[in-house]
């Protein structure tokens, strides 16, 4: 049989079997398993598995996922997120919609030691909630805000899709950290916008806070300070190339550790929890990639990669609506099935194409962390929504009022990031020459 | 069946709280090692125990994050069927997954037997690989376990609730 036919039927058990609710990583394994053997033989295609999931495992660039993972499960469970939360209160709550400013400010601290989108928006979800529901806040500028904020994580460095999308394309993790900078800090001011705007319109959205005396706000400040130093001497030693990614989370999560010990936030149970909850998802996200490995396997050879990217740059369209066409799949795919699962399985088949068109795959990556973002609040698979939805138990209808208008400021920051390039390779380009 | 249960659960277990001391032992070590770097005694070989210790921290974590339904799945459709929709549904994406992971557990014993046989060990400190392939095999092994109760349980403890 034609090895593309074989490769687009291998791809089409694959999508049916998603459907059965198979875990993504099995289904990846079988198609990838059974086409290989199809293709070649089975003995070969039974020490490719082994091969795979050996290679793949055991690869010390993957151990940073773990690693950074962990980092935020001990940030998250110390409670670190509620004393970031206090202090940009302190100082933006006596502001109309100041409360849902803080929220974004107090994120994306927060997001510098916690690379998780879910850990982020949970953890905000319990603390600033209740916070603006105490000064009459409307829940759906209050829970909008909240589902949507995590959406930084992706963005902004310790970000666990860029360090995947890193390894899947083997770009420089700390380059892409880099480029995420700009982008997600664009983000988080189009959210501040949005959110003064709103109340300004109508201020019974986001009644004042409370008026603190410049002693308490200076007090609180050092509950800042800490993440923010942690977070520089992260990116810095990156930068300069004093550690490795794997190093970088080490060292990460051993400060936020000691830090957290040392002011009682955290003891040894919840230093056990946030071990299995980091296995938990790193476990998740390395079977993915170890499975993708052999899924790859099996498309690199019907060609399928190859072909199509020639096939797209064939096309009679403008590079630019054919990467738009390519981003659609992203947003569309990620729709249905969970946004980095798709990252993993398309980015193979995607990223030669894109480098065919001489986009710079740094730039790439930031487009297509934009799509994970807005993947993760649109539906029918809005992770941040749901995880809102059920901490605070508002309507569905409610929170997505509420998480259109920053919805629409993600896709302009796309937007402004597809016409600029710049901000996104700006930052790697000097910093890291 | 019960029994049987227990055992899988036991196992799952078990092998997370080896791979979450792994976990800890490989920040400990690469802390140490980027510490004593900087003092002119970098520890030799981290480089070969961290890759090592992330197969297994990956592996040793595959049957509990399976029974915590931790797996990224898609139940848009599942959701919308029957019970005897979804019962033959859970019946044959389990069976795929055992499948899959009886094959990765033999394929991965026969690798360490291939690595074991053929002397294979790393560069620096010269560490032999074959104990993380059957230690992946292993991992496979309880993950069948943890399907296979699945399975069971769809086959039976479904049939009765129907």
């Amino acid at each position: 049989m034609n090895e593309t036919i074989v490769g687009i039927v291998g791809l089409i058990v694959l999508l049916g079997l998603f459907l059965t609710g198979i875990e993504l990583a099995f289904a990846m394994a079988a198609v990838g398993f059974v086409g290989f053997t199809i293709l070649n033989d089975f003995d070969t295609a039974v020490s490719l598995l082994a091969n795979d999931f050996l290679d793949s495992l055991a690869s010390y660039g993957l151990t940073a996922i773990p690693l950074f993972v962990l980092m935020g499960q001990i940030a998250f469970n110390a409670g670190i997120a509620k004393r970031l939360y206090d202090t940009t209160h302190k100082f933006l709550g006596h502001i109309p919609g100041g409360l849902a400013m803080a929220t974004v400010a107090g994120a994306t601290v927060f997001k510098a030691i916690c690379g998780s989108v879910v850990a982020t928006s949970a953890t905000f979800a319990s603390v600033a909630i209740p916070e603006m529901d105490r000064y009459g806040y409307s829940r759906k500028l209050s829970t909008g805000i909240v589902a949507t904020v995590g959406v930084l994580g992706v963005l902004l460095p310790p970000s666990v899709t860029l360090i995947v999308f890193g390894i899947v394309t083997q770009q420089s993790i700390g380059r892409l950290f880099m480029a995420g900078i700009f982008p997600g800090l664009i983000m988080a001011f189009f959210f501040t916008v949005i959110i003064f705007g709103w109340c300004k319109i109508n201020p019974s959205l986001g009644p004042r806070g409370e008026q603190y005396p410049w002693s308490a706000k200076v007090k609180s400040l050092p509950d800042v300070i800490w993440p923010i130093v942690i977070f520089i001497l992260l990116i810095g030693g990156l930068m300069y190339g004093f550690f490795t990614p794997t190093e970088a989370g080490s060292i990460g999560a051993f400060a936020v550790l000691v830090l957290c010990m040392a002011k009682k936030d955290l003891g040894f149970g919840g230093f056990a929890k946030s071990i299995q909850e980091a296995l938990r998802t790193s476990c998740m996200v390395l079977l993915l990639i170890a499975s993708s490995a052999v899924l790859g396997h099996f498309i690199a050879v019907t060609n399928m990669p190859q072909a199509s990217a020639d096939w797209i740059v064939g096309l009679p369209l403008p590079r630019a609506v054919i990467m738009i066409i390519i981003f659609l799949v992203y947003l569309l795919g990620g729709s249905f099935i969970d946004d980095l699962a798709f990252m993993i399985l398309a980015t193979p088949i995607f990223f030669p194409m894109v480098l065919k068109l001489g986009y710079n795959p740094l730039w790439a990556g930031i487009m297509i962390a934009c799509t994970v973002c807005i993947g993760s609040v649109i539906p029918p698979v809005a992770i941040c929504v749901f995880v809102v939805k059920n901490i605070t138990k508002a309507p569905m209808n409610l929170i997505y009022k509420g998480v259109y208008p920053f919805l629409a400021s993600m896709i302009f920051c796309m937007i402004l990031l597809f016409i600029f390039p710049e901000l996104a390779t700006y930052l790697p380009a000097v910093l890291m020459k | 069946m019960g029994k049987f249960i227990k055992a899988a659960l036991r196992s799952s277990k078990a092998l997370n709280w080896l791979g979450g001391v792994i976990l800890a032992s490989m920040m400990l070590l690469t802390v140490l090692d980027v510490i004593l770097r900087y003092a002119g005694r970098a520890i030799t070989g981290t480089f070969e125990l961290m890759s090592f210790g992330g197969a297994l921290v990956a592996g040793f974590a595959i049957a509990q994050t399976s029974l915590d339904g931790a797996h990224v799945n898609v139940d848009m459709l599942t959701v919308a069927l029957s019970g005897k929709g979804r019962r033959v549904l859970t019946i044959l994406t389990k069976l795929i997954g055992l499948g899959v992971f009886a094959l990765l557990a033999w394929s991965l014993f026969l690798k360490g037997n291939d690595l074991y046989m053929t002397g294979e060990v790393s560069l620096t400190l010269h560490v032999p690989y074959y104990p993380v392939a059957y230690g992946l095999s292993l991992s496979s092994l309880a993950e069948c376990f943890v399907l296979l109760c699945d399975f069971l349980k769809a086959m039976f403890a479904g049939a009765e609730h129907e």
